[in-house]
């Protein structure tokens, strides 16, 4: 029951922390969240249709189709969150404008919809074949409820805590946050890459085994928010390091372009 | 916040998963622990059984079973495996599941070693009295089953009882928040003019501040609007005195003089108009319905029009308008003066905004026993957007830049809605569909109803 609680957990809690960042800061570009039902409907058909057709996937690609489709996921979900801060940070730097409620909705869409396909997926098959088929139908179920319980809990404490700061502190800490989610999606999307052998077998650059055994509790839920690894390569390292880079020129390039029209706009209303 | 039912919610049943969840966990793994030291112990007993029995070289006999819940899924799957060696290694004694080869090295205590495909959890004795080893094994996959499906039954009711409580917590929240939505309740259901304070039973401690603080807010507002009422009513009343002797000296000095100056005129002009405004704004406190003294008796509405159209016809013929008087005899209980001056002010505005020669038509009706008072005109009407607005006292279309270059108050529509109210009818401005100007359209309650009530206060 205890690996279930976990496995579950970490799944729960990586999806949660997401959902629950785009949800505080649309409400800090001044939406509600109406893209959250369509992005549920759309991360639940892709989690059972990636669960159904595992088999036909994992045969892709050589053996490999598993790993190209958790990467491609994780790289999307990555750009997404790019994508969110580009936005954020075009709000952040005029607080009394609003930003298009186009884009932000397809961000959140795809971004919470590719989260679940993948972490709703894992689940299933987890709960299908350690749970169903072992016949520990209990175990699992109960420990995956469990699981679910509080990584729910975590999230909506994460949430109403960011919805009690002010909306340019939480615009900040979102843009943080998804700086790091972002980058967690990289380092994860970097393991299966080499699975995959798309990225060249490297000796590990540490090993915190010693401090955070990964498979522990507290090892999953680093894992979850953060993207702790404890042996991880210098690839790796660089995806994650260069995902936080890519995301920073995203907030930069949002900024400057915010402040690029409103000079224009300051420039008509002057000839005016 | 967009909710405080839905944060109160969600916040507890957060704190409420969060805690038993945790607890159920330790709880979990506390008991995994108790049941391993027991299944250890219960191992200890059947070694020391063993090492008891009276032992003949090489015999197999049946298991020993556990105890167990008749409920498990358990079979032969629970028991324990044995053997027993003499001194010098030889098999004495072994359980069918034991392998012939001895499943742990002869090394006293506790250890787990695989053999027969499984996991097991083996306890090795040394019998001091006669020198036999006595190995005693049992599967750790079946210990952990029995033991997890003991403890699960203690965790279960907790996972599944917390949709119970999340329902329960919905209710009870929004039953706590009850007195909130009275309030607000209380609050939107007043009339506009109805600042008297808010009174709710069993106020919580807790809204008693903001319940305190309206009511005050109210107090202040009502006290406030009195006094600007008061103002404007003794304003006008002050006024009209010297008003109307500046009428009389115009009016005298327009005689004394040959030939009068245009600029004579218009300060005639300009006279009159004020007058007419000191008029209307005493009309329109006198009729504001927290002042008048209701005194409701039957009035025709039928005969009122003529009468009032007798005496304002002089300035309908000046302006070559055509107007027609249709229906018939419809009684109303009302007051006499406010009713006219209804009628004198809807009237006036029909002729004054219409242009010269137009066609204006009042209809007097009744209809379901309620009394219909329509005037229409062919004059430019009032767009749609701006019907609502016209009511607002001194508010005149387009400012004082109004198409029609006719000078007003912007009081006389404020007047007629606040006679309509005082008279519990309905008002409502729309195109005419016959003469494509304004229709004004007011009706009042059914006369039996409003004769009681009338007659009650």
């Amino acid at each position: 029951m205890t690996d279930a609680v976990i496995i579950v957990l970490r799944e729960v809690l990586e999806a949660m922390l997401l959902i629950c960042m785009l949800m505080a800061s649309s409400t800090a570009m001044g939406y509600r969240f109406r893209w959250m039902l369509p992005a549920l409907a759309l991360g639940a058909c892709g989690a059972t249709l990636y669960a159904l057709r595992l088999e036909q996937i994992s045969l892709a690609f050589e053996g490999f189709g598993q790993e190209y489709v958790n990467s491609t996921l994780l790289i999307s979900i990555a750009i997404m969150l790019a994508a969110h801060n580009f936005l954020a940070v075009f709000q952040l730097r005029n607080l009394s404008g609003t930003v298009a409620y186009g884009p932000l909705v397809l961000v959140c869409i795809a971004t919470v919809g590719m989260a679940i396909t993948r972490e709703g997926a894992e689940i299933y098959l987890y709960g299908y074949s350690y749970g169903v088929l072992a016949g520990n139908v209990t175990s699992i179920f109960s420990g995956g409820a469990i699981g679910l319980g509080i990584g729910f809990s975590m999230g909506t404490f994460f949430y109403y805590g960011l919805r009690s700061l002010a909306r340019r502190q939480r615009l900040i800490v979102c843009c943080a946050v998804s700086l790091v989610l972002g980058a967690s999606m990289m380092g994860q999307a970097s393991v299966y890459l080499s699975q995959a052998d798309i990225l060249p077998y490297q000796e590990p650059l540490w090993d915190s085994s010693g401090l955070f055994e990964e498979s522990s509790l507290m090892g999953e839920l680093l894992r979850a928010a953060i993207g702790y690894e404890a042996r991880p390569t210098l690839t790796q390292v660089s995806l994650y390091l260069g995902s936080v880079i890519v995301s920073t020129l995203a907030m930069l390039a949002g900024w400057r372009l915010r402040r690029a029209m409103e000079s224009t706009k300051e420039g008509e209303a002057d000839a005016k | 916040m967009a909710s405080i039912r839905l944060f109160l919610t969600l916040t507890l049943i957060a704190i409420i998963v969060l805690v038993s969840f945790l607890s159920s966990l330790r709880g979990y793994r506390q008991s995994m622990t108790e049941a391993e030291t027991l299944f250890d112990m219960q191992l200890q007993e059947h070694a020391k059984l063993l090492s008891l029995a009276d032992l003949n070289r090489g015999r197999v006999i049946e298991e020993l079973l556990l105890p167990r819940q008749a409920n498990t899924q358990l079979s032969t799957e629970s028991l324990i495996a044995y053997q027993v060696f003499d001194e010098e290694g030889g098999l004495l004694l072994r359980s069918v599941v034991a392998p012939s080869e001895p499943m742990s090295p002869r090394e006293v205590g506790y250890s787990d070693r695989n053999f027969n495909g499984y996991r097991w959890r083996v306890l090795v004795v040394r019998e001091a009295n006669n020198g036999h080893w006595v190995m005693v094994a049992q599967r750790l996959d079946v210990r952990y089953e029995l033991a997890e499906s003991v403890i699960l039954e203690a965790v279960i009711p907790t996972v599944l009882g917390i949709p119970l409580a999340a329902l329960l917590i919905w209710f009870i929240v929004g039953y706590g928040l009850r007195p909130i939505q009275q309030l607000a309740q209380e609050v939107r259901s007043r009339e506009v003019s109805d600042l008297s304070p808010v009174r709710l039973d069993n106020v919580p401690r807790e809204l008693t501040p903001l319940t305190v603080s309206t009511n005050d807010l109210l107090r202040r507002l009502q006290s406030s609007f009195s006094r600007e009422k008061r103002f404007a009513a003794d304003a006008a009343h002050e006024l009209r005195t010297p008003i109307s002797i500046l009428k009389v000296q115009v009016h005298n000095l327009l005689a004394e003089m040959e030939s009068p100056s245009a600029t004579l005129e218009e300060l005639r002009q300009g006279i009159d108009a004020m007058g007419h405004l000191v008029e209307q704004i005493l009309v329109l406190n006198r009729t504001a319905p927290d002042q008048y003294m209701v005194q409701f008796v039957p009035i025709d509405l039928y005969a009122l029009a003529q009468d009032v159209i007798s005496s304002e016809y002089e300035q309908i013929l000046e302006r070559e308008q055509r107007f027609d008087l249709e229906g018939g005899s419809a009684v109303v209980a009302g007051d006499a003066t406010a009713l006219r001056s209804l009628i004198l002010n809807l009237i006036g505005n029909a002729s004054k905004y219409s242009p010269v020669g137009a066609h204006i038509r009042m209809r007097v009706r009744t209809d379901h026993e309620e009394a219909i008072l329509q005037v229409e005109d062919s004059g430019p009407g009032i767009p749609e957007s701006y019907r609502e607005r016209v009511f607002d006292r001194f508010y005149r279309l387009d400012g004082d830049r109004h198409a029609s270059g006719v000078s007003g108050s912007g009081l006389g529509l404020a007047i007629v809605k606040h006679i309509v109210e005082m008279h519990g009818g309905r008002i409502r401005l729309s195109e005419s569909r016959e003469l494509g100007g304004l229709c004004v359209t007011i009706v009042f309650k059914p006369l039996a109803e409003e004769t009681t009530k009338g007659m009650k206060a």
